[in-house]
């Protein structure tokens, strides 16, 4: 009958099935998987470059802009400081130049006041001026590099901006 | 973006505010302000917009001398000036006119400001017998309640009038009853009432 060569070949391709699917059947215990893609196994499974990097201990490639995030915290803070000493260093020194200016005013108004008094009134307000000039300069310069380096690390999902974005499905 | 970065944003506000709040405006003396001083050698020549000296009528420079511990520009009219418009004061000075032997201005009695340097005030023109029963002429100046810059003669600490016046009622008239209208040295033998 026809059904004798079949039953013939049956141990025969067990044997080729057990010899190809060896290397299958052990390399899922050394491959890393990512378990939030769990329900699909063909994208939780890394590639061996992946795997290997892993095993390596460095960073994933899709973890790259997370090794800037020391760097945009430097700025971003440096900018803070700034910003925030600069306007309270202008905050006060513009309030001691309206201070110099209502002496002056009062002066005209009843009080009193020399030509030299005047010119020194006018002279330390002038310096006052160029004074909150220079620090306001600073913190603005300072509020802009806070505002880039936010708007930096805010792009990238790092700290400074946090559930902000889902940034966790980036990762 | 900045709503979680609320140090962010108060920095900025107060680098506006400090921007917004920090300016010093040199200001110009108000006309009826005199500069306070010890000696003569703290007041100055008038000069015009070029830097150049004022002249009066006889070709002399307006020169400020220390008065009452203020720099003004003396003069040998009166208040009668004020009402000839033949004022021997520096024109640059507006509204300036002769009144106790200085060149003063005119302000505001009812003005909340004081507008006169001390020991000036602003001495309401009606308080002065020579113009009792010109209130309706008065009424015709801007000021509220019209007035002058200065010191009435008959006060304590008051210079004396200048040469050929006399104090009546707290203003310097002249003897003869007609206006002078020349500069003049304020501080000899005037009389005081």
């Amino acid at each position: 009958m026809n059904t004798a060569p079949s039953t013939r070949r049956a141990p025969l391709l067990a044997a080729c099935a057990a010899l190809s699917t060896a290397c299958a059947l052990q390399q899922p215990s050394a491959r890393l998987t990512d378990a939030r893609l769990g329900f699909a196994p063909v994208l939780a499974a890394r590639t061996s470059f992946e795997s290997e990097a892993a095993e390596r201990g460095a960073p994933p490639a899709d973890e790259a802009p997370r090794a800037a995030r020391g760097p945009t915290e430097l700025v971003f803070w440096t900018g803070v400081i700034l910003a925030a000493v600069g306007g309270g260093a202008a905050l006060a020194l513009g309030t001691t130049a309206r201070v110099t200016e209502g002496k002056v005013i009062s002066g005209f108004e009843g009080d009193g006041l020399s030509r030299a008094r005047l010119d020194e009134l006018n002279d330390r307000g002038a310096g006052l001026n160029n004074a909150t000039i220079a620090v306001g300069a600073l913190g603005l310069v300072g509020a802009i590099m806070a505002t880039t380096a936010y708007g930096v690390d805010y792009t990238r999902c790092g700290k400074l901006a946090p559930k902000r974005r889902r940034c966790d499905a980036a990762r | 973006m900045f709503a979680s970065s609320p140090r962010l944003c108060l920095s900025l506000l107060v680098v506006a505010a400090g921007l917004t709040l920090g300016c010093f405006r040199e200001r110009t003396p108000p006309p009826a302000f005199r500069f306070e001083c010890e000696a003569d050698d703290e007041c100055l020549a008038l000069v015009d917009a070029n830097g150049d000296p004022v002249l009066d009528a006889d070709n002399n420079p307006y020169v400020e001398r220390c008065i009452s511990g203020l720099c003004q520009y003396p003069c040998a009219g009166s208040l009668l000036d004020l009402l000839t418009q033949s004022s021997a004061c520096p024109a640059e000075q507006a509204g300036a006119t002769c009144f106790n032997g200085t060149c003063s201005n005119l302000c505001d009695a009812a003005g909340e400001v004081e507008s006169c340097s001390p020991p000036h005030r602003c001495l309401d023109f009606t308080s002065f017998e020579l113009f009792s029963g010109m209130e309706a002429d008065l009424a015709m100046l801007p000021q509220e309640r019209p007035g002058i810059c200065g010191q009435r003669c008959d006060d304590d600490d008051a210079v004396p009038c200048p040469t050929g016046q006399i104090c009546l009622s707290g203003l310097c008239l002249p003897l003869g009853g007609g206006t002078t209208g020349d500069t003049g040295d304020t501080t000899d033998t005037g009389t005081t009432g």
